[in-house]
């Protein structure tokens, strides 16, 4: 049985993708950072264990944060810190402002992210995304947004910051 | 053929055979055919021989010198490559899928052949809907498609509304000017009854049907067709038992894409969807040019499975990309001389015990007529197998399938979320084809993407599926890989 990492379906074993939600289920293991694993926060104790394979990982340890980024092409849940405002962008050296999420371990700089690219701010329960005037711009489902100018966004939205792209993941709150 | 057998045959092993399966397989055959065991003439040429194959298969760099040697030297002109997804199959008693590429190819010592000629009907369609410029493209694609002809080629045209005329009946040689300005001449006016001009154009085929030629019939329309229905599937049927295929090209949004593909896979053919008009002339060109490319036809397959394992599904990857419904006798299409015949098969294996080597998945045969030498239908046999056992590391499935599959996956997605609209369950198949968008946005295909996403509020808000965007996003997943897309951008 394969378990996908997105929805939790439980697929055949044998599975390439996901049979409901058409996630991949297979990495390229030889095309695969290290240091995916490191932040993905599930680096092995045991230093010599073997690395734990994605697919088989539910996101369980996530699923409190109500914003997370599902960074596509990396198979990784970046589960956002609850706070009002959040900014995306890539930590450099010598860079005196730094993101609070910082994408660069995902290859942000060859996918055109900017070092602080956009905002996410949660208001009045509705999560909305600035771009903070980045060199490449962001795209909402491949539309270019306004800088400057906050913009609603829904669970499930496809977000390009340059060619970087994230699904936003937003968990509503059981009331 | 080869005198001698081939290594695979001389140690009674398939040809996807794994390390362990060549080691054991070379060690029960020693037993027997050792020299000190075994003192009649000829038992150490045997036995040589036999390490021979061992030394050979068991050497990863050896084999794979081996194989094309095998399959340069082969004289069949048919070679089937299969390839599995991975590289065993798991003993456990629950169920697991494997997924079976293949790959059915022209011998490259004969695609040089002369391509087989042409026995075409164009079925036009000529209802009230098809008024201005509609009209105007199908007649200027179908001129251009005429002046391409060979003289050798039989050609017939038929028009169709609630009624059927034949413009131009088959025969070879006919004058250009004359089949140009039958075409010109056609009027639109009345209804959309399919039936009719399929059955006119599938009798002018008829007349001149041969197996040493491309029997084909090309219809285009923009309507739905009431009532008729069984009566052109039968039709279909009948077809398919000449080896008539009929490719349907459904202009606009109103024309019923199920119908249509019922009608054509049933002969081994499929449908497309024509958006723009402006798209008629490229995908006539791509289909006719097809027809031009033809190395085998009639091709069809019959399959059984053993108790418990199921052919889930089977997609033709290429040529024109369909999933293709299962039946006792599978119609294939044809066999193109450049790009071949590419099938994508989904298994679905019940309990594998532990204590079986290899297990059998299906078995059947390929049969297919070579028009260039088309007095007897060949038949190839096929038998798909797999070793047991455990795969060392995750290991990617080779491009070719993972590429195929990608395709299949997300054109499935877009069946089932059509599936749910219909069944109102709105709310999954708004997420389905959130999800669907999603995976579309990854692979770049962002046009298709947005079309997923619009359908996506649109179904919340409508509780339907506009007619549009569902077939932009059917045929949009079912083709969007295929390689000749590649080379138009």
């Amino acid at each position: 049985m394969v378990i996908c990492p997105n929805c939790l379906f439980r697929n055949m074993t044998g599975a390439l993708f996901c049979s409901e939600c058409g996630t991949q289920l297979i990495r390229d293991e030889s095309q695969k950072t290290g240091a995916v694993h490191v932040t993905n926060g599930f680096k092995s104790s045991a230093k010599t264990g073997p690395v734990p394979q994605p697919a088989s990982i539910p996101p369980a340890p996530f699923t409190d944060a109500p914003v997370s980024l599902n960074i596509l092409n990396s198979g990784v849940f970046l589960p956002l810190p609850d706070e009002e405002e959040v900014i995306l962008g890539r930590a450099s050296e010598g860079q005196s402002m730094v993101p609070d999420i910082n994408l660069e371990p995902y290859h942000a700089f060859e996918a055109g992210v900017s070092r602080i690219h956009a905002a996410i701010r949660m208001v009045n329960d509705q999560v909305m995304i600035t771009d903070l005037g980045s060199g490449n711009g962001t795209r909402i489902n491949g539309d270019k947004i306004e800088p400057h100018i906050p913009h609603p966004i829904k669970n499930g939205d496809l977000l390009n910051l340059g060619k970087f792209k994230i699904q936003i993941i937003i968990q509503t709150k059981a009331k | 053929m080869p005198v001698t057998p081939n290594y695979y045959d001389l140690l009674k092993i398939p040809k996807d055979a794994g390390a362990e399966e060549i080691r054991h397989a070379y060690h029960e055959l020693a037993r027997v055919l050792h020299p000190d065991k075994n003192p009649r003439a000829g038992a150490t040429d045997q036995f040589l021989n036999l390490q021979t194959a061992y030394e050979t298969l068991s050497d990863p760099v050896r084999r794979s010198a081996y194989d094309k040697k095998l399959r340069s030297e082969s004289d069949d002109p048919i070679l089937v490559d299969v390839s599995f997804s991975r590289g065993h199959l798991s003993a456990q008693p629950e169920n697991q899928l494997m997924y079976v590429l293949l790959e059915i190819s022209a011998a490259a010592k004969l695609v040089e052949r002369n391509s087989p000629h042409l026995n075409l009907c164009l079925v036009l369609d000529r209802s009230t809907s098809m008024h201005g410029a509609r009209m105007d493209t199908v007649k200027s694609a179908a001129i251009e498609l005429i002046r391409q002809t060979a003289p050798e080629d039989v050609i017939s045209i038929v028009s169709f509304s609630d009624r059927a005329e034949v413009l131009v009946k088959s025969g070879k040689g006919q004058e250009r000017h004359y089949m140009e300005t039958q075409i010109q001449m056609m009027r639109d006016g009345g209804g959309t009854e399919v039936f009719q001009g399929l059955e006119a154009g599938y009798q002018e085929v008829q007349r001149h049907l041969n197996r040493t030629m491309v029997n084909h019939i090309f219809m285009i329309t923009d309507g739905h067709t009431y009532g008729d229905e069984e009566s052109c599937l039968q039709l279909a049927d009948r077809a398919a038992l000449q080896g008539v295929r009929i490719t349907g090209l459904g202009i606009g949004t109103e024309w019923n894409d199920k119908f249509l593909d019922e009608l054509t896979s049933r002969t081994g053919g499929s449908s497309f969807f024509i958006a723009k008009n402006n798209d008629l002339h490229t995908f006539m060109q791509e289909k006719f040019d097809a027809l031009n490319q033809v190395f085998a036809e009639r091709v069809s397959m019959t399959l059984t499975t053993p108790p418990g394992v199921v052919l889930n599904a089977l997609f033709r990857v290429q040529p024109d990309s369909a999933i293709v419904p299962l039946s006792n006798n599978i119609r294939l299409g044809s066999i193109l001389k450049k790009s071949g015949l590419t099938l994508l098969m989904e298994f679905i294996i019940p309990s594998v015990p532990e204590d079986v080597f290899r297990f059998e998945l299906a078995s059947g045969e390929l049969n297919l007529v070579l028009p260039f030498d088309a007095a007897a239908t060949r038949k190839i046999p096929l038998t798909i197998s797999r070793q047991v056992g455990k795969d060392d590391e995750k290991e990617m499935p080779p491009h070719p399938l993972f590429q195929a599959l990608t395709q299949l996956t997300l054109y499935r997605m877009q069946e089932k979320a059509s599936q749910e609209v219909s069944e109102g369950k709105v709310q999954q198949a708004s997420v389905r084809l959130q999800h669907l968008a999603t995976q579309l946005f990854s692979l770049g295909e962002v046009e298709l993407a947005q079309t997923a996403l619009i359908e996506a509020d649109r179904i919340q808000q409508t509780h339907m599926l506009s007619a549009e965007g569902e077939k932009q996003i059917k045929y949009g997943t079912r083709s969007f890989l295929l390689p000749a897309r590649a080379r138009e951008v």
